[in-house]
């Protein structure tokens, strides 16, 4: 049976569409069969970053108002098997988004899959609430800013209190990834440390992605970076689906490169 | 998120009941200086003062310093502030708050203030109830109240989380947030907290907003806030 996992962030560009798009298609990687939905009604990026952008012919509202088939709304990616998504309107009103409607659909893709990644709107309106409402699972993405954790923050109270899974007592559990990490910057007190992020959001780390120019020109090619086995930002995402997965990772990219570290050390001498 | 649109039957209800509301008591009537303080109190806790309601309160003035309420209500405003009454003794401005629409309350004789007292400790002792345990971290947006005991959290209280008691508020981890305990006017109550880290702590109504400059040194270590004499003292 499948599992519904939210990407929900609160704060608005943090990553939560490139994050989406790696961690499934790491998934289908995996052999899983995976389905991504987007839900930002009005903005319409997953398909970007899948670059399947061209093949959208319906959207999550064309089936929820009933004008289109689940099946003829999914789009298959070209690069995996067993990897779908199911894009979002660009231009339809976000009114038609309802909690019945969106159950139904949930409720028909777990026949069929074995994850359904939910990308979450920026913010805690509406679609935000959708997205995480029949979540069993979530993955919060946070950058290392105040601004980033606080509203992370009030999104993990929200996952206790606004879902399906709160509705019946229970907790959604919920882990953390940090995206945009930039150990130097951190060393300077520019930014936030893994350590003081986990300790005010008190919950678990799935992972760290570094701030990475590989993740940019994979949102350009339409490419989700993960198939970028070269960069860092890729194997973050491999890592971090790995321990999503129940695996044990080294956890790379959260200190500064020991290369770094060496050359300021006895970079002066030569 | 299930609407639950029960029919109505009635238009309202009528219900007594004892509400905490702020008191600003203000202890001149000069605009200019009501403005600034409340601007700069503003900056620093600026969740604490949108839409609060507020008595303005007069009886530390003297009895015949003249008042612009209209222009007090209007900084009030602008301070995110929702005066509701006011409570003096000068007919003046009660009349004015007719005019402006507010309500009146009479000023606290000291003997009624001594009955109140008296009474909330008999309240607390007769009502002391078990606490309420939270085992969570309390998290933005997020605000709890222990009514008629004290509250006791296990995690940390995050910033723009708000935790509140009518007895003592204790927080395991790291205070961040707001903490209110003794908000029925129990001046005795204490907050305790492992780290302190707060935006804003209040005892029995007297409160005080924090920057992480006003933190103590060793920010790392336990902490216990206390009245001394209607000061706030942040001790450990
Ligand atoms: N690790 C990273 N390194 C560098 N740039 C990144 C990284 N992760 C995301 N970005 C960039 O940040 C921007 C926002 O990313 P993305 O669209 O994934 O965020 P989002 O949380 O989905 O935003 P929204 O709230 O608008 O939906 C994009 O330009 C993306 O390329
Ligand atoms: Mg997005």
């Amino acid at each position: 049976m499948a599992k519904v996992v939210v990407i929900t962030s609160g704060k608005g560009g943090v990553g939560k569409t490139t994050s989406c798009a790696s961690i499934g298609t790491a998934l289908a990687m995996q052999g899983f069969r995976t389905v991504l939905i987007d839900f930002d009604v009005g903005l319409r990026n997953l398909d970007l970053v899948m670059g399947c952008e061209r093949r959208v012919v319906y959207d999550l509202i064309n089936v929820l108002s009933g004008e289109a088939k689940l099946s003829q709304a999914l789009i298959k990616d070209k690069r995996l098997d067993g990897l779908y998504m199911l894009p979002a309107s660009q231009t339809r009103d976000k009114d038609a988004l309802t909690l019945e409607g969106v159950e139904e659909i949930i409720n028909e893709l777990k026949e069929d899959f074995d994850y359904i990644l939910c990308d979450s709107p920026a913010g805690i309106e509406r679609g935000a609430l959708l997205a995480m409402y029949f979540a069993e699972e979530a993955v919060i993405v946070t950058n290392p800013e105040v601004s980033s954790v606080r509203d992370s923050d009030r999104i993990i109270g929200l996952l206790d209190s606004k879902t399906r899974m709160a509705e019946q007592g229970q907790a959604v559990p919920s882990r953390l990834l940090i995206t945009r990490y930039n150990p130097e910057r951190v060393e300077q007190s520019e930014m936030m440390s893994v350590k003081d992020i986990e300790e005010i959001l008190a919950i678990p780390l799935v992972g760290v992605v570094p701030e990475s120019e590989a993740v940019l020109k994979a949102s350009n090619q339409g490419i989700p970076v993960v198939h970028d086995q070269e960069s860092d930002a890729g194997q973050a995402y491999s890592d971090m689906t790995a321990r999503f997965l129940g695996e044990e990772r080294d956890m790379r990219f959260a200190e500064i490169e020991k290369k770094g570290f060496f050359s300021r050390m006895f970079g002066g001498r030569r | 998120m299930a609407l639950n649109l029960s029919e109505q039957q009635a238009a309202f209800q009528f219900k007594g009941g004892a509400l905490t509301v702020t008191t600003l008591e203000l202890f001149t009537a000069d605009v200019l200086m009501i403005a600034d303080e409340l601007s700069q109190q503003t900056r620093r806790a600026p969740a604490f003062f949108s839409q609060t309601p507020v008595v303005l309160a007069f009886d530390k003035l003297d009895q015949d310093e003249s008042v612009a309420l209209d222009l007090i209500v209007a900084t009030c405003k602008q301070a995110g502030l929702v005066p509701i009454a006011v409570r003096c003794a000068q007919d003046a401005i009660k009349q004015s708050a007719r005019a402006l629409g507010l309500g009146w309350f009479p000023p606290q004789s000291e003997r009624r203030l001594r009955e109140i007292s008296e009474k909330v400790e008999q309240q607390v002792i007769a009502a002391r109830k078990p606490p309420r345990i939270v085992r969570n971290t309390v998290r933005s947006g997020q605000q709890l109240y222990a009514k008629d005991t004290d509250l006791v959290v296990l995690g940390s209280v995050n910033e723009g989380a708000e935790v509140i008691a009518d007895g003592n508020v204790h927080v395991w981890g790291a205070l961040r947030g707001r903490s209110i305990a003794g908000a029925q006017g129990d001046q005795s109550t204490r907050i305790f907290c492992q780290q302190f880290k707060a935006e804003l702590v209040s005892i029995g109504g007297i409160f005080q907003t924090f920057e992480s400059y006003d933190w103590p040194e060793a920010v790392e270590r336990p902490i216990e806030i206390y009245l001394d004499d209607e000061r706030l003292i942040i001790g450990s």
